[in-house]
């Protein structure tokens, strides 16, 4: 009976263990003269907001026959946090290349050393400043972005057209909208409040409209985050979730609900980025008209309506495991960049030159990025990543009736003071 | 006079239909989740958009299809089958053994060892993730099936060495002092005695740690790095996490697709977890 037992162990155990160790070498084997890994966000299907990657992928694949491709794509925060683990193991089990919206985040891993410096490989690609500047951190380029975001408002014509109403261009102008659309029955804004980061695209307008590049003093800790820029922006924002321009239950609904209230004409407006540009175009997403403005300005205020906040839409780093196959980097860099590339992307707005906008939306945000003077890094991807989250915490605490907002930002300050540093004298 | 009404000829005071409602609202939270997405997943996004609570004009099935394709259900079948049984091949016979031991050879080793094993069961698994990743790449096991297998069975044993342990504490200790008058080893009272009478322990052990193993996404997520040795969690995963829940229509049927084989495990093998967890519960 104990041979037997010990008999059918082996057998069971032996082959199973043998095939899931032989699982490796097999896909090994199989790579072709030169590979490069990608691990991404998107899966690569034919779906409109992932046609890109699905294109990208293809064409390259056509044009560069020498190089193999394999893409994997993790979803978020599957890629967050596979990238931080690996990252931290060293830089061995690393791919090639990351998908990735730079900043802070990026910076730290350049900071770790586990980054491809690129900076004169990537030099003569023709591209938006701001996307660039995304994907370089302390003056060295690590990748590309061919996609990059703007902030602005996502507003229904119909509903603004049925009352009435204009894009408003001022916050006085955009209050008495918000007043006459409560006064219809109609919510004013979508925004999405309990996952927390959609709240920070309209503080960061406000906090610019009211003291213009304050963020960046505040960042380069010349100004606190208590200062009265950011106060009068919260105390506004708190004012107006008081109103009820975003509500009755705003911190009861996620970004995915703040998306349904705009596709159906629930709600009227919706600050975010302009990555919903292909949703809000697409039929099957929504049967409403949707555009896309500036965020108005605040009269006798420091900030412009040229002022934009912006993130990488969609963007690439290389890691030091790439070193050895740098020129295969930078092709796939290249082409990500090539117009061929971008031009099959029907709503994201494109950061190289010469790729025409495919809907009429996103046209609309493009014009906003392409008038714009500054832009301003959205926040929570160009602090460091210990202070995004409680930064975050803070701006959903505005939409309590009753905190006290200032001491909310006191509160933040203190926690930056940690760890960036008290304000210079 | 204590009131309450008959059912099936027992008699049940307000107390227990009390408790039956309470226990049934807690039932409820689990399986009205469980059933939500088979209203949504048969509409069209702009219908889920106006009414998502009611029940669909026409049934599509384009959102099952399109998950159906992207998942690849066949390639991470395989890998997550091989991961599930060599998890159950590896983790049950420790477990049974460690705990065994514990129960009857009581010593100031055996004492240390089992709680050195109980603390493991308290240190949760993104504490040790990096060390644990580097010591795969240093052992040649990173981006390895048998690379998710072993640490997976790992931290499986703590909680099933205390269960078995707790259950052979149990069995009457006479029947393994009969075995040894009998001229019966320390292996043949264990396997011809013992872990026959402990398979109701046994059975719960093998059906919840293959379910265990089949549902893990975070470990095969940072120990995989190869498409194709992908289990099906991580392939669900890969299309949720690209969707989300704003495409919910899609979201609900990568769900369904994702949780069917548990759910079907589950109800094939409810009797043998029913029967496993009270396995010990009454002592005579």
């Amino acid at each position: 009976m104990k041979k037997f037992t010990l008999v059918c162990l082996a057998l069971v155990l032996v082959p199973l263990m043998a095939f899931a160790q032989g699982q490796s070498d097999t896909a090994a084997k199989e790579s072709g003269p030169v590979t490069l890994t990608i691990w991404g966000r998107d899966i690569p299907d034919t779906a409109a907001d992932h046609i890109y990657v699905h294109d990208l992928i293809e064409g390259f694949q056509k044009a560069n026959p020498d190089i193999k491709l394999e893409y994997i794509p993790l979803g978020d925060p599957g890629l967050a946090d596979k990238t931080k683990i690996t990252m931290a193991a060293g830089v061995d089990q690393l791919p090639e290349i990351v998908q990735s919206w730079g900043g802070s985040v990026m910076g730290g891993y350049a900071d770790a050393g586990r980054l491809l410096d690129l900076t004169s490989e990537l030099a003569s690609i023709p591209g938006s400043k701001a996307a660039s500047d995304a994907m370089s951190w302390k003056g060295k380029t690590y990748g590309v972005a061919p996609f990059f975001a703007v902030a602005g408002i996502f507003l229904n014509e119909d509903i603004f057209a049925r009352n009435g109403l204009k894009a408003p261009t001022t916050i006085v102008e955009m209050e008495a909208v918000c007043d006459t659309l409560l006064a219809k029955g109609i919510q004013p804004f979508a925004c999405g409040a309990k996952d927390k980061w959609p709240a920070l695209a309209m503080y960061m307008y406000l906090v610019n409209r009211y003291g213009g590049n304050a963020f960046d003093r505040a960042q380069a800790r010349t100004l606190s985050f208590a200062d009265d820029a950011f106060v009068n922006a919260a105390k506004t924002y708190q004012m107006w979730v008081k109103k009820g321009y975003f509500g009755t239950k705003p911190l009861g609904e996620a970004y995915g609900d703040a998306q349904q209230q705009m596709a159906i004409g629930k709600a009227a407006m919706m600050v975010t980025g302009s990555w919903m540009c292909s949703q809000f175009s697409n039929k099957e997403f929504t049967d409403q008209k949707i555009g896309f403005y500036a965020f108005p300005v605040v009269t006798g205020g420091v900030g412009k309506v040229t002022d934009v906040m912006g993130m990488t839409d969609i963007g690439f780093f290389a890691t030091k495991n790439a070193e050895a196959k740098k020129d295969a980097v930078v092709r796939f860099f290249k082409y990500a960049m090539s117009v061929e590339a971008c031009a099959s992307e029907p709503g994201r707005i494109c950061a190289v030159p010469g790729v025409p906008a495919k809907a009429e939306l996103t046209g609309m945000a493009s014009k906003v990025f392409a008038a714009s003077q500054s832009v301003q890094f959205w926040w929570d991807q160009d602090l460091p990543p210990a202070v995004t989250s409680p930064l975050n915490d803070t701006i959903q605490s505005f939409f309590l009736p009753n905190s006290d907002v200032a001491s909310s930002l006191k509160a933040f300050e203190e926690l930056v003071i940690d760890e960036m540093g008290p304000v210079k004298k | 006079m204590r009131t309450g009404f008959k059912l099936h000829r027992a008699h049940y005071g307000w107390i227990e239909v009390f408790i039956t409602i309470i226990l049934v609202l807690f039932a409820l939270t689990v399986i009205v989740p469980m059933c939500l997405p088979l209203l949504f997943v048969f509409k069209t996004q702009l219908e889920y958009s106006y009414d998502p609570w009611s029940l669909p004009k026409h049934i599509t099935v384009k959102n099952f299809l399109e998950a159906w394709d992207a998942i690849k259900i066949g390639e991470g079948l395989a890998n997550t089958l091989l991961v599930s049984l060599g998890v159950v091949v590896l983790a049950v016979p420790c477990a049974a053994l460690a705990g065994y031991v514990f129960a009857r050879y009581h010593s100031k080793v055996t004492e240390v060892l089992f709680y050195a094993i109980l603390v493991c069961y308290f240190i949760p698994i993104q504490m040790v993730l990096i060390p644990l990743y580097k010591f795969n790449i240093k052992l040649g096991l990173s981006n390895t099936l048998l690379g998710l297998i072993l640490p997976m069975a790992a931290f499986n044993i703590p909680f099933w060495v205390l269960i078995y342990r707790s259950f052979f504490h149990t069995l009457p200790k006479d029947l393994g002092d009969a075995a040894c008058i009998d001229g019966a080893g320390h292996a043949t009272t264990f396997f011809k005695i013992m872990l026959p009478l402990a398979s109701p322990a046994t059975t719960l052990a093998l059906l919840l740690i293959f379910i265990a193993a089949w549902s893990d996404y975070f470990l095969s997520l940072i120990m995989l790095n190869d498409q194709k040795l992908f289990t099906m969690q991580l392939r669900v995963s890969q299309f949720l996490n690209a969707y989300g829940v704003d495409r919910m229509p899609r979201y609900a049927a990568a769900a369904i697709i994702s949780m069917s084989p548990t759910v079907i495990l589950y109800i094939i093998g409810h009797k043998w977890v029913i029967k496993g967890t009270l396995a010990g519960a009454l002592k005579e």
